[in-house]
């Protein structure tokens, strides 16, 4: 064994790459969530966070780490599913009052909701190696936050996947979100009924291996 | 070239006072305000030292709702990362938080930024 051959080892254990951190954003009420939910639930029995229809449930970012998928092929990636809260532009704690959140909590709730937004952007900057972007598919795509998240994500060169969340509802329409983003993978799915899952983790092996 | 002063949003019709900053409030931060008319910038002397505070400034000089014209919502070219309207309400500029160096860790009471001062040191560090 030479001398190049131990540093060799020596460097790729340096630069060994960690486990993918799998970053699920979006805008607040996408189902980031019900998503992470359902991977964990699925590959590995456990709960990542609550969910609710109140906006800004999820306020801090969730990681549940060591998830193992399999594809149909044969091939796994082993990742950490990071659950962000919801990014938006503007958080106002009105629309809050409106679930009957009185006004003291909603203003609370409110300035958590922007520690969780910025939370969420640190995490992207720093932490993040793939994205899962959800995005509400009986809500108009074009929406100006999802227009600037996904040129950010672009910007960072990250390995994006389209997650065309709630199929299950009437007013579905995946076809919008692919013509909006036609430079990306368009998966339609409900996490909530667990419509066309398997679909996305086969996307999610393919992308971030 | 028409500048608003960030701190207490007084406009001003030329440059002179980036260099050593806003004589309202102190501020060193100055937005270029694009395709303002020069005739709606401050014609008024401006006094040689700050008379009221920045706060009080903005109070009198900012009507309720007027802010939210001059910061727009999602507004790229905004300086600041989060911008207070009111408390509970605030204008997040993503592509301002993204590439800052400042990690916002807590929104104060009173609706103050607290900014993690080490890991700003850490990352300057590491470039």
């Amino acid at each position: 064994m030479g001398i190049s051959h131990t540093l060799s080892r020596i460097l790729s254990g340096l630069f060994q790459k960690k486990t993918a951190r799998i970053g699920i954003y979006g805008p607040p009420n996408a189902g980031k969530t019900t998503l992470a939910n359902r991977i964990a639930d699925d590959w590995s029995g456990t709960v990542a966070g609550n969910t609710s229809e109140v906006p800004h449930e999820t306020r801090r970012a969730v990681r549940t780490g060591n998830i193992t998928i399999s594809g149909s092929n044969g091939k796994s990636i082993t990742i950490d599913i990071v659950d962000t809260p919801g990014v938006t532009t503007r958080v106002d704690y009105k629309e809050f009052l409106e679930y009957g959140i009185e006004r003291e909590d909603a203003i609370t709730r409110a300035r958590e909701a922007t520690e969780g937004v910025a939370e969420a952007m640190h995490w992207l900057r720093e932490d993040i190696d793939g994205v899962i972007y959800m995005i509400d598919a009986t809500l108009d795509p074009f929406a100006q936050v999802n227009i600037m998240m996904i040129g950010i994500i672009e910007s960072r060169k990250l390995p994006v996947i389209i997650a065309a969340n709630k199929i299950d509802l009437p007013d579905a329409s995946p076809q919008r979100i692919r013509t909006a983003f036609p430079q990306h993978p368009v998966v339609p799915v409900s996490c909530l009924e667990g419509t066309q899952i398997e679909s996305l983790y086969e996307e999610m092996v393919k992308k971030f291996r | 070239m028409p500048h608003r002063c960030a701190g207490c949003n007084t406009l001003f019709p030329d440059a002179r006072y980036l260099k050593d900053g806003c004589p309202v409030c102190g501020s060193g931060k100055f937005i270029y305000e694009k395709g303002t008319d020069r005739k709606e910038t401050r014609s008024q002397k401006v006094p040689e030292k700050p008379l009221i505070t920045a706060e009080k400034q903005k109070e009198k000089e900012i009507p309720d709702g007027q802010q939210e014209s001059v910061h727009k919502e999602g507004d790229p070219d905004s300086i600041e990362s989060i911008h207070i309207l009111e408390p509970g309400r605030y204008d997040l500029n993503l592509s301002r938080l993204i590439e800052s160096d400042d990690l916002v860790v807590k929104m104060g009471q009173d609706d103050n930024y607290r900014l993690d001062l080490h890991s700003m040191i850490r990352q300057k560090r590491k470039k």
